[in-house]
């Protein structure tokens, strides 16, 4: 018996309490982002082509089975976002003098707030 | 090739990949959300002559060289963040024995999404 110690985990530990699986949740965000993401190409790509393969394109989202796989990744991304934005007082928590500024005020300083104008931008950007 | 459990300690990659994952966490966070709307329920339609109307809002707004910056920096960043979670959570669920691998695939694929990114907002 020599080498370090390598534990063997179950790949279904993390049903052993709410804590994980909400970790485990979380993790998965980044798959459906990715996935998104991976969509988000070919849509630029029948940009780049003109207008007839993009307007196709546009029809052919035009139905519920899009649409939900638009509402699953949306529910996806906007978890990252406040899981994402609900850690970043702890990841960089921000001093008032000698005095550590409230977790709230940062989460919406330094996310929601940004994500709320940027956003708002977007949607300016294309509907206006 | 050092085939020990202890590797020797050389330079990581480790922080890189961390900082990645960190700037494209944030990134995703502030314009996945929204970009997924407009796709979704904003431009999604079956009537020709919207569906030009949108292809010129878009494609316009699309040319303009701060947001092809912008979109190439989300995309990029946010395909490294995703790499980087799968590759800990794939980790986590009992690959740790493949790391080598799983770093490669994850990273490797980030890299390629990226390349596609650059190609696909230089040719719009």
């Amino acid at each position: 018996m020599t080498g370090p110690y390598r534990p063997k985990p179950k790949w279904a530990w993390f049903v052993q309490r709410p804590g994980y699986i909400r970790f485990m949740i979380r993790e998965l965000t980044a798959v459906f982002i990715g996935a998104y993401l991976i969509f988000l190409l070919v849509l630029l790509s029948k940009l780049g082509r003109g207008e007839a393969s993009f307007t196709a394109l546009l029809a052919t989202l035009h139905n519920s089975f899009w649409e939900l796989l638009h509402v699953a990744a949306l529910i996806a991304a906007v978890w990252h976002t406040i899981t994402w934005f609900n850690a970043t007082p702890q990841a960089l928590p921000v001093f008032i003098g000698e005095n550590r500024a409230p977790n709230v005020l940062v989460a919406i300083g330094m996310g929601y707030g940004p994500w709320i104008m940027v956003s708002a931008v977007i949607l300016w950007g294309v509907l206006r | 090739m050092n085939q020990s459990n202890h590797p020797a300690r050389g330079p990581s990659s480790e922080a890189l990949w961390w900082a990645l994952f960190s700037v494209g966490g944030v990134m995703a966070a502030l314009f996945v959300p929204a970009i997924i709307f407009v796709t979704g329920f904003l431009l999604p339609t079956s009537d020709p002559d919207t569906a030009t109307g949108h292809y010129v809002r878009i494609h316009g707004v699309v040319s303009w060289w701060p947001v092809r910056i912008v979109l190439v920096g989300v995309l990029v960043f946010s395909f490294f963040h995703c790499a980087h979670r799968v590759r800990h959570t794939l980790m986590d669920l009992g690959l740790r024995d493949q790391e080598a691998a799983l770093k490669w695939l994850c990273y490797g694929a980030a890299l390629a999404g990226s390349v596609a990114t650059v190609v696909m907002i230089w040719r719009i």
